[in-house]
This record gives structure tokens, C-alpha cells and sequence, in this order.
């Protein structure tokens, strides 16, 4: 206590400096005729305390005064102070600030009369910052999608070129077609892309990136500078130049520690010396943001590949003021030509092209998705300004008598609808503030979950953009929930004025429009209800096809081998056997093999065919099908069965006879009934032997598992070499363990390849599980949207709902009152107010089926398998939204019953 | 408007200290020194609010009047609001403290001082 005694009194000038500052706030607080003694006695008191009792104490006393401040009305915290100010200066008032006075005075009052009736004022922002915040999210992630034009030189001048000359969907040029769109006068430039992937030598071991193959125009083109270094110039786009690489932004901070040495160094790329060249800006993505460098693309024009070898992503540079529209067409009547001058590619199937702007082209397959989300999400937000609109009618009633009071004493209407405008914005600053909170936090963990289809062009981030977003939505909310009800409860004031104390009744109108805002709450809540319960069955369909192969348990192993290690097809070969067969003996493993390509990770080479016996006259006219090498093993390690005849077997080698199992699709599209094996079969070309079809399996999902397998032959890898062009290096190794989590065993695994070649490149062991879950990630991110919004809407709906039936109960207390004198038992009322729900929400019901099945057919691609009008989604929403018509009027009616018909007459 | 009914001179508990606060201090009854008083006696800290609060309301009601100071001499020196009872406010503090009486006699709580807490 001595301590701080002394303590104090040293501290006696700053302390005194102290207490006439807080004098002088405290009388400024205190708008009183008392504030000065109020003032002088706390700091006497103030002084004495510090002396004798020392600082804390004197702290919290002085916290415990401020209390009884507040608490004894001395202080207000949102007082307007509007009395002590007038009489102390009642006529300087200047014109210019008057405007700004009245909205501070309004702001005051808002808040106070919100803080009068905390629940509703929570009720409304977690509404608002639900509403707005969901709106904001789909909108951040819709607009790096979307919305924003990618960041390259006058995006809207580059067009993406695609071709079709027989098969499913659009795909690549050949070189010649690509040399030929070069010369047409449309374009300033024409280039073209193909995606790779390469082995990135590193410690503390190598890593796949994926690249994407350039032609020398293809960078220069989008109009963006490298952030360091060049792009590869003409002699190093030739075929047999020395190699170099354009670092992505990513993989230079990742793989080289965002070193600025960097440039003119030499990595090592697939075992070949690459030097690097150019680093390029962090927001550069291309063609998407999963790439991330680029190398050359050499494209030999001297000697060109086939107009069938369509491997080339087309993009070109409009001249001029060229439209889109005449490019197309210009494309359009070089393709013509093509087709003429060359009959022996485009005879059978024609040569189609589409010319379209690059974004579009690049949003294809999430468009519809992503504007799903946003309908639904606008959809949320209607709902929540009707919920809102709702609360502010009721507002607005119960303050009837003060506005036909002060309309009557002669405030005009435009200073009343600002007051209830002001109301509205109050709240919704707060929602948006509170929004804009929860969407920085959603951005930062967001990311990760989303799918790489919605990852595209970048992270989605809270920029200006999205925050100018919120603020527009925000004001928009603003209005209709608030400039609607105000004007709704000023034309009431105008009817009302003259009959000031007529209370207690409501209007057929105003019920009317409450009824109304109900019905269409519960319309929407129908609309997103059948959205998402379409979006779960799907993802419950998906879920339930069979993709044609079991991935439970096995593991899988790139294989990349550079050409140095395994530079002949028999070396190839031999290692891929031994691999197969050290695997099949190591504990823990139930089968390994090797394929080319995983499935369901996108569409293999289609290479073109010709029976036996049946000998077409060019590769236009001939059959294709999908390709897919692979060893013995895989088939028992993915469990794909043969329905007919025999897999492929280790006797299957480069001696013995060239077989080929296919799957039942390919048996069905080319052998219409009758028995396969044994028909034969090659790759279209005249030196080529001929494949026996020694066995039919099952058709395994190839590109997404709501896509039905594609026409697929098997060929061995021990005999591709021989009988189908080639034996792949870079193979996938599966292996069926006899684990849950077979990653575990990788490392005993990894011992075994090792020691058979230690020189081979193997990296990302994975599980094949992953992969298959990775295919589902957009359709189940869909279904989680939709559960979200729905969940909301059902909630926004069914406060609605209360909110107003009880509204109407309190305003409707002498009616009910009436009933009850004259006999209506509670039972009655009881279930006449929740038969008045019920109604109001079938009536919603009936129309969100209706809008919500018009909906699901407009959006039809997006679900699979799903009929239009599934019986079980639609009974879900209408049980779950009857349940809620049933249950949110319960507690208001209950009160109604329990009415006194002498409390509620009384007034009358 | 509807007109606040006048009420029966009587005090409340705290007004009742507050009143005797202002007869045992006799002219230097100003707030603070009240509430020390109120404290050092009772044992209870009291709130400046509440005591300017039961003032203000004790005046309105006549029971009450004051004289203010002059600024006292010294730096930041300031003016004191001195109370002191009127007529009206002693008859109702004796009828108070009468009726307070009235009620203890006769109790077990009657022959016994009022303990400070």
C-alpha cells in the first residue's frame, strides 16, 4: 500500500494533467445541469482515492462509477444530447451541416430503437450476414471463374479454335490444319499448346510437373511480359535445339527457393539439361493454372505429322476489327476446302470446326454448374430480403400510432421513409460488415476444398471486385427490404391520419401482403429444396455406378524412365516384367501390373482401326477406338473380369502370337452379336500385323464416372512395340495390397523397383482410391453448396413463417378474443391459426414444385441419371416443408389459444 | 400529458441515508462528501450516480434545497453544490424514520443497534 502511495505522488503532475482532461470529458459526457458537480465531486473523490487506496483500486472504483453513470441515465450512450445542445446553442446551426446532423441524429436513433429489441436486431443481421455472406462466397469463387477476363493483353481478341472430324465432342488440330489457320488473314497470330508432363529433377527426390508444349508464337501472343527473362526464341523452337524453360511463377518459388540466379541455369528435365530461360508473373495461368512451365513445341513444316494426329490445342489472336463470328465462318470455309482437297481424312465424318472466345471455351465445363450456384444463391438472397421485408412490415405496424402521430404534427413523408430507409441500412451495414468478416475467413481455408475444375484461373480471393459485389448486394437488399415496407407503412399513415388511436386491426391489404411474402418465401425454399435434393441424388447416382473396376486397396506408382535409362523397347519391356513379377512375391501385395493410363483421369489416345476382311480405303473411313497398353497383371489387380474368352497372360510376348482383349462396348459397336474372339484386327497401317481378340472384359469408366465407357482394346505392353506402334515408357504401376491404406507399404515397394533399376524415376505413390474420389469432387462440392443453401432456406423460410403468424396473432389478439367469447375453444383456434400456416406454406409448396421441376429441366445436364420428376426428392421437400408449416406456427398458435378473452377485449 | 401523481412525503431507504447523510454533514453536505460519509458509516460503496439521481429527485419534490459555492481557490478550482433539507424534507424524514420505528418496536430486531456491515 505504501508502495503505491508513493507511487501516485510522484506521479502528481501527469495525474493532475489527468483529471482535468477527464473533468472536462466526463461534464461533456454528462449532458445535465448537474454534469459540472457530478464532474467535480467524482474527481475529488477520484484523488482522494488515488492517494489512499493506490491505482488499481482507484481503477476499478472508477469503472464501478462510470457504471452507476449509465445506469442512473447520467450518461447515454447513444443519447442524441439534443436538449443540452440546443440551449447551449440554440441559433448557430449552419445550413450546409444540417443535412448531416439529421442523419447523425437518425443513425443515433436507429440504433438505440434497434438495441431496444436485441433479439429482432439479431435475428435480422445473422439473416443479412447469412444472405449477403453466402452470396458473397459463390460470387468470389463464380467470378474468378466466370466473370473476370483472364490477365492477358485484350482477352477478348483471342479465340480458341477446335475441330471435329469424326467421334465424340471437340478436340485438337493436326499440324497441317494448324499450319493452314496460320495463313488466314482473321488472325495476327496463331498458336498452339499441348500439355505434358515432365520429370523435374530435385532433392531430395524428382517431381512431375505439368508443362504445356508451346509453339514459338503461342506466349508472345497473350501480350503478357515474363517477370524475368525471354520467352524462347525461333532457333530454340527448331526441332533438336538445345532445350530450355519458361518457369511458372509457382514452381520457381516451390522448386527453386524464388532464387533471381536462377536465369541461364541449368535443370535437369527428364535427365536432360534444360536451361531456364524466363520466369513469368505470378498471376499468369496457361492455358490453366494447374501448368506450371513451358517448353517449345517444335512443329517440323517441312515434314508434318497426318491430318489425323489431331494433338494441338488451337488458339489465335483476332486482327483487326475481325468479330468472332467472321473468324468462324472464315475457319469455317478453310475447313470446306480442307475437307474437298483432302477426301481421304474427312470423306466419312466431314470436318467440322468451332471458333470461339478463349474464356468460353476454357469455362465450358463449369459454367452450368457454377450458374446453378449463383440462381441458387440469388434465389437465397431474395429469400432472406423477404424474410427481412417481413420483420420491417411488422416494425413498421407496431410503430403505427408514433408515425400517424408525428405525420399529424407535420413531418413530411420523405423524412419518415429516410427514417425507416435508415432503419434498414443500419442493420444491413452490419450484415454486410459481418459478411465481408466471415468471407475473408471462408477465403483463406476455402481453397483446398475446392475442386481443380473451379481452381482454374487461380485462388479465389476477397478483392475489390467481390467487396464492391457485397456493397451492391447490400444496398440492393437495403431497398427492397427496407424502401418497400417503408413506403407500405407510410401509405398506411396517409389512410390512418385523422384516426390516430384506430388500432388492432389489420387490413385485408396488409394481410394480404404478409400472406404473400410467406408464400413466395416458401416458393423459394421449394426452388433450392428440389435443387439440392436433384444435386444429392445425383451425387447418390454417380456414387452408385460401377465404375468396372475395384480401387479399394491399391496403390499406384508413376513410372518415369528417361530415355537414357531405358532407351530400347525390349529394355522397356523387360523391365516393366520384372517389376511385375518382384512385385507379385512382396508381402502385402495380392497383384501389381502396369497400364498406361489410370482410369477415370481423362480420355487415352484413339487410334484408328481396320478388321480383317473388312479393308477401308483411307483412315477417314476408318473405325476408331481407345487404346489402352497394359501387363497381365493389371486386370486381376483392378479386378476387371473377362466375360468372354481369356485376359491377356504372361504367355502373351513379343513371340508369340499379337492378341487383344477388348470391352464388351468395342465387342458390341464392331461385331454386332456375333463372337468376338477370335476376330482379328489392326492398327491402321499397312505394314502393321494383325491382333487376335483373345477375350471380352467389362467396360471400365474412363473420363468421369457419369460417362459411360468408351469403345477400349487392351493390347500387351510386351507386345505393343510389335503389334500397336509402341511400348510405353512412362507407365502406371497398380498394385492391389491387402491394406486399407496401401500407401503404408510404398516404401518396401519402392525397395523392390529399386533394386531391379535404380536408375528409374518413380514417384507419387497414391491411392487409387484418391483418384476415383477426385473425379467426384465437383458434383459432391455441388451437393454440399446446394445442403447449404437449402439448410438456410429452410431455416429463413421457417422463421418467415413464425414470424409473421405471430405477427398477425398479437395484432389479431381482440379477434381471437371475440371468437373465444363466443364460444371458439382453444383446440379450435389452435388449429384454425395452424391450419392458416399450413395453407399459406402449401400454397408456396405447390408453386416452388412447380418452378423448382421448370428449373431442373433448364439445369437437366448438370444431374445424372435423375428424372425430372423424382417422386423421392420431390415427397422429401414436400414432407420437410410441411413439417415446418406444421411446426413453426405451433408456438404462435399455441399463445393464441391460450388467449384470455377479458385480457384481450380489455383495451377495447 | 398525462401528469406524474404527487407523491406521499415519505423516503425511500436510500433516500432516507441520502437525507441523513445531508443532516450529519450540515454545510459541507455536498455529493462526494455524502457518499464517503453513506460509506465510512454503512460499510457500502455508493455510486455518485445514484446519489446526484436521489438528489435531483429529492429536490423535485421539494424535500429538498441547495446553494452553490464559489469556484474554490486553487488550480482548476470548482463550485460545490451545497444541500440541505427544507421543512418539507425533515417532516418527511421524520415520518419516515417514525413509521420505521412504529414497526421495529416490539420486534426482536428492536432493542438492538444497527450494526455497521
Amino acid at each position: 500500500m505504501s508502495n503505491e502511495r508513493r507511487e501516485s505522488s510522484s506521479l502528481q503532475p501527469s495525474g493532475r494533467r489527468f483529471r482535468h482532461w477527464l473533468a472536462g470529458a466526463l461534464e461533456r459526457l454528462i449532458p445535465s445541469h448537474q454534469s459540472e458537480f457530478i464532474a467535480g465531486d467524482l474527481i475529488e473523490e477520484f484523488q482522494r482515492r488515488l492517494e489512499e487506496t493506490g491505482r488499481r483500486r482507484t481503477a476499478s472504483w472508477c469503472l464501478r462509477q462510470l457504471g452507476g453513470l449509465v445506469r442512473h441515465g447520467w450518461i447515454r450512450p447513444l443519447h442524441p444530447r439534443l436538449s443540452s445542445q440546443e440551449k447551449r446553442m440554440p441559433a448557430k446551426r449552419s445550413s450546409a451541416a444540417e443535412p448531416l446532423r439529421t442523419l447523425a441524429i437518425e443513425l443515433r436513433t436507429s440504433l438505440r430503437r434497434w438495441s431496444r429489441s436485441p433479439t429482432a436486431a439479431t435475428v435480422v443481421t445473422a439473416t443479412l450476414v447469412l444472405g449477403i455472406g453466402l452470396c458473397t462466397l459463390v460470387f468470389m469463387v463464380a467470378d474468378s471463374i466466370l466473370f473476370r477476363a483472364p490477365d492477358f493483353a485484350e482477352p477478348d481478341r483471342l479465340v480458341s479454335i477446335e475441330t471435329n472430324t469424326g467421334g465424340d465432342g471437340w478436340y485438337g488440330s493436326s499440324e497441317p490444319e494448324f499450319i493452314d489457320l496460320g495463313a488466314l488473314d482473321v488472325f495476327t497470330a496463331v498458336g498452339a499448346w499441348r500439355s505434358g508432363m515432365v520429370l523435374l529433377a530435385s532433392d531430395p527426390e524428382p517431381q512431375r510437373i505439368q508443362v504445356a508444349h508451346v509453339t514459338e508464337e503461342m506466349l508472345p501472343m497473350l501480350g503478357i511480359q515474363p517477370a524475368m527473362g525471354r520467352f524462347p526464341d525461333a532457333s530454340e523452337s527448331l526441332e533438336g535445339a538445345d532445350p530450355v524453360i519458361v518457369l511458372g511463377h509457382r514452381l520457381w518459388q516451390r522448386a527453386f527457393g524464388s532464387s533471381p540466379d536462377i536465369m541461364g541455369e541449368k535443370i535437369y528435365l527428364d535427365d536432360q539439361a534444360t536451361e531456364v530461360i524466363g520466369v513469368m508473373p505470378a498471376d499468369f495461368h496457361f492455358p490453366v493454372a494447374q501448368f506450371e512451365a513451358w517448353v517449345p513445341l517444335p512443329i517440323d513444316r517441312d515434314d508434318l505429322w497426318g491430318r489425323n494426329n489431331h494433338y494441338l490445342n488451337v488458339i489465335a489472336r483476332l486482327s483487326g476489327d475481325t468479330t468472332v463470328s467472321q473468324a468462324a465462318t472464315a475457319v469455317g470455309l478453310l475447313a470446306d476446302q480442307s475437307a474437298r482437297a483432302f477426301p481421304e481424312f474427312y470423306e466419312e465424318h466431314g470436318f467440322a470446326t468451332r471458333t470461339q472466345l478463349l474464356r468460353t471455351a476454357q469455362t465450358a465445363g463449369v459454367r452450368l454448374p457454377m450458374t446453378a450456384l449463383l440462381a441458387s444463391v440469388g434465389l437465397l438472397l431474395l429469400l432472406t430480403c423477404a424474410n427481412l421485408a417481413n420483420v420491417q412490415l411488422s416494425r413498421g405496424a407496431a410503430r403505427q400510432r408514433e408515425l400517424a402521430m408525428r405525420r399529424a404534427l407535420g413531418a413530411s413523408r420523405g423524412r419518415l421513409v429516410a427514417e425507416l430507409m435508415i432503419d434498414s441500412a443500419v442493420v444491413s451495414v452490419l450484415g454486410a460488415v459481418g459478411a465481408l468478416t466471415v468471407v475473408a475467413w471462408v477465403a483463406r481455408i476455402l481453397p483446398p476444398m475446392l475442386p481443380d475444375a473451379l481452381l482454374r484461373f487461380g485462388m479465389p480471393s476477397l478483392d475489390l471486385r467481390v467487396v464492391g459485389f457485397c456493397l451492391l448486394v447490400t444496398t440492393l437488399t437495403t431497398v427492397v427490404f427496407g424502401l418497400w415496407p417503408a413506403l407500405r407503412s407510410l401509405a398506411r399513415q396517409d389512410a390512418l391520419l385523422g384516426r390516430v388511436a384506430s388500432l388492432g386491426r389489420t387490413s385485408g391489404s396488409s394481410r394480404w401482403l404478409r400472406s404473400s411474402l410467406v408464400v413466395s418465401q416458401m416458393t423459394l425454399a421449394a426452388v433450392l429444396l428440389v435443387g439440392c435434393g436433384m444435386t444429392v441424388r445425383s451425387l447418390l447416382n454417380i456414387l452408385d455406378v460401377d465404375p468396372g473396376f475395384e480401387a479399394r486397396g491399391v496403390l499406384v506408382l508413376d513410372v518415369v524412365p528417361s530415355e537414357t535409362v531405358l532407351p530400347s523397347p525390349e529394355q522397356i519391356v523387360t523391365y516393366y516384367r520384372q517389376a511385375e513379377q518382384a512385385l507379385a512375391t512382396t508381402p502385402g501385395v495380392i497383384a501389381a501390373g502396369a497400364m498406361q493410363r489410370l482410369p477415370l483421369t481423362g480420355s487415352g489416345s484413339i487410334w484408328s482401326i481396320e478388321f480383317e476382311g473388312q479393308p477401308v480405303s483411307n483412315i477417314a473411313s476408318a473405325p476408331f477406338a481407345q487404346v489402352q497398353q497394359a501387363t497381365p497383371g493389371m486386370f486381376a489387380a483392378l479386378d476387371i473380369r473377362a466375360v468372354r474368352g481369356r485376359l491377356l497372360g504372361a504367355g502373351d510376348t513379343v513371340d508369340s502370337e499379337p492378341v487383344a482383349v477388348v470391352n464388351e462396348s468395342f465387342a458390341r459397336s464392331f461385331f454386332q452379336g456375333e463372337e468376338p474372339v477370335g476376330k482379328r484386327f489392326r492398327v491402321f497401317s499397312q505394314d502393321a500385323p494383325f491382333l487376335r481378340v483373345v477375350g471380352v472384359v467389362e467396360d471400365v469408366r474412363d473420363g468421369r464416372l457419369d460417362q459411360a465407357g468408351k469403345n477400349q482394346w487392351y493390347v500387351p505392353h510386351a507386345q505393343a512395340y510389335q503389334s500397336a506402334y509402341y511400348s510405353p515408357r512412362e507407365m502406371r504401376l497398380v498394385i492391389k495390397t491387402d491394406r486399407d491404406s496401401p500407401v503404408d507399404i510404398a516404401p518396401s515397394i519402392l525397395s523392390r523397383l529399386v533394386e531391379i533399376n535404380p536408375r528409374v524415376a518413380i514417384v507419387r505413390p497414391s491411392n487409387l482410391v484418391d483418384t476415383v474420389a477426385a473425379s467426384l469432387s465437383l458434383p459432391r462440392q455441388m451437393a454440399v453448396w446446394f445442403l447449404v443453401f437449402s439448410a438456410t432456406a429452410f431455416v429463413l423460410a421457417g422463421l418467415g413463417l413464425y414470424g409473421v403468424l405471430s405477427f398477425m396473432i398479437t395484432v389479431r389478439r381482440s379477434e381471437i378474443g371475440i371468437r373465444m367469447a363466443l364460444g371458439e375453444t382453444s383446440n379450435q383456434v389452435l388449429l384454425r391459426v395452424v391450419g392458416e400456416g399450413l395453407g399459406l406454406c402449401a400454397i408456396g409448396l405447390a408453386l416452388g414444385l412447380t418452378a423448382g421441376l421448370g428449373l431442373a429441366r433448364l439445369a437437366g445436364s448438370l444431374f445424372f441419371e435423375v428424372q425430372h420428376a423424382d417422386v423421392a426428392v420431390l415427397g422429401t421437400t414436400a414432407i420437410a416443408l410441411l413439417t415446418l408449416g406444421v411446426l413453426s406456427p405451433l408456438a404462435p398458435a399455441l399463445r393464441a389459444s391460450r388467449t384470455d378473452p377479458c385480457v384481450a377485449l380489455r383495451p377495447e | 400529458m398525462q401528469l406524474k401523481k404527487p407523491k406521499p412525503n415519505r423516503l425511500s431507504e436510500f433516500e432516507l441515508l441520502v437525507v441523513l447523510a445531508i443532516h450529519r454533514l450540515g454545510s459541507e453536505a455536498y455529493g462526494a462528501e455524502m457518499g464517503r460519509e453513506i460509506e465510512s458509516r454503512t460499510g457500502r460503496e455508493v455510486a455518485l450516480g445514484a446519489i446526484y439521481k436521489t438528489l435531483d429527485r429529492l429536490e423535485s419534490r421539494r424535500l429538498l434545497t441547495y446553494e452553490i459555492s464559489a469556484p474554490r481557490a486553487e488550480r482548476g478550482g470548482r463550485r460545490r453544490k451545497h444541500y440541505r433539507t427544507t421543512a418539507l424534507g425533515d417532516q418527511a424524514l421524520q415520518r419516515t424514520l417514525h413509521e420505521l420505528d412504529a414497526m421495529r418496536t416490539g420486534t426482536d430486531y428492536s432493542s438492538e443497534p444497527l450494526r455497521a456491515q
